[in-house]
């Protein structure tokens, strides 16, 4: 077996989780931080205004981003829920948990970042468009997992069931992609491409870029951290979590 | 975000890893006695 391979299967045991988690969740989001202050630097104080919106362009560092992630982060959620239901592997199913309440998270700041901008722009806090209408089923997507983890007691279960809404909300996410194509929307058509040209200058791209980064460290974080605290949970009572609380701090567990 | 996503968790494993050593000690302790009880 690959190294890469075992290392991976290692990685599912709750334990090794646990010491993974517990070293690399502060880098992550340190990290994550690092990058989006330089992001957010680049985009305040180096970017040229735009010569239509003047600076209120720049929210777009914040929204797209967060946009991005909103629609990743549930992608890789209901991966995780498909493997946890198929193979049965718990700590997939606490790390698909671990993944809403940040896609959440990052779902509002989309929603609120564009409705900042929208009210000078469109004129409008809010419009039922069908590109706004669908993020904010998203989120209330992500409500739903969340609150129907929290509603059933075992958590196994209740991992199993809010990971098959997650799955069959997946559906949602190429219906969010292409609403500004298939129907008349106020919300204006892709302008960034990861692949091919972006309409948008390029002196305004590196910016967006360390956004980008940033905000998939910060989520990597988030999910370590709020992935171990539910392991922990979930494993009190098991030897490895009685020999790491008893361990004095600093000695090897 | 900063408080969701850093400050919450850290607070999750605090009540996680204090919820583990209080089972710990309660394992420890000597079985009460039927005074106690």
């Amino acid at each position: 077996m690959s190294p890469l391979i075992r290392w991976f299967h290692q990685l599912g045991s709750p334990p090794t989780f646990d010491r993974f988690a517990a070293r690399w969740a502060p880098w992550a989001h340190v990290l994550g931080l690092l990058a989006m202050a330089v992001g957010a630097y680049g985009a305040l104080f180096q970017v040229p205004a735009d010569y239509q919106q003047g600076d209120s362009f720049r929210i777009l560092y914040i929204h797209v981003p967060a946009a991005w992630m909103s629609m990743a982060i549930f992608a890789l959620m209901a991966v995780y829920a498909a493997i946890a239901l198929v193979w049965r592997i718990k700590l997939c199913e606490i790390l698909a948990m671990a993944c809403a309440p940040t896609g959440a998270a990052f779902t509002v700041v989309t929603l609120a970042t564009g409705s900042i901008w929208g009210k000078p722009m469109w004129g409008t806090w809010w419009d039922w468009d069908p590109r706004l209408t669908t993020e904010l089923i998203l989120l209330f997507l992500y409500l739903g997992v969340m609150g129907l983890y929290a509603a059933i007691d075992d958590r196994r279960n209740a991992a199993r069931a809010a990971g098959l809404l997650a799955i069959v909300g997946v559906a949602l996410l190429p219906v969010i992609r292409w609403s500004v194509v298939w129907w008349n929307s106020l919300h204006q058509g892709q302008t960034i491409r990861l692949f091919g040209q972006s309409s948008m200058d390029a002196s305004m791209l590196p910016p967006l870029v360390w956004m980008i980064v940033g905000t998939k460290l910060w989520f990597f974080g988030s999910l370590l951290a709020r992935a171990r605290a539910d392991n922990l949970r979930r494993e009190a009572g098991k030897d490895w979590v009685l020999r790491q609380v008893a361990a004095p701090a600093g000695a090897p567990r | 975000m900063l408080l969701w996503d850093f400050v919450v968790p850290r607070l999750q494993l605090r009540a996680a890893l204090r919820a583990a050593r209080q089972r710990t000690r309660r394992a420890a302790a000597p079985a009460p006695t039927e005074l106690q009880r």
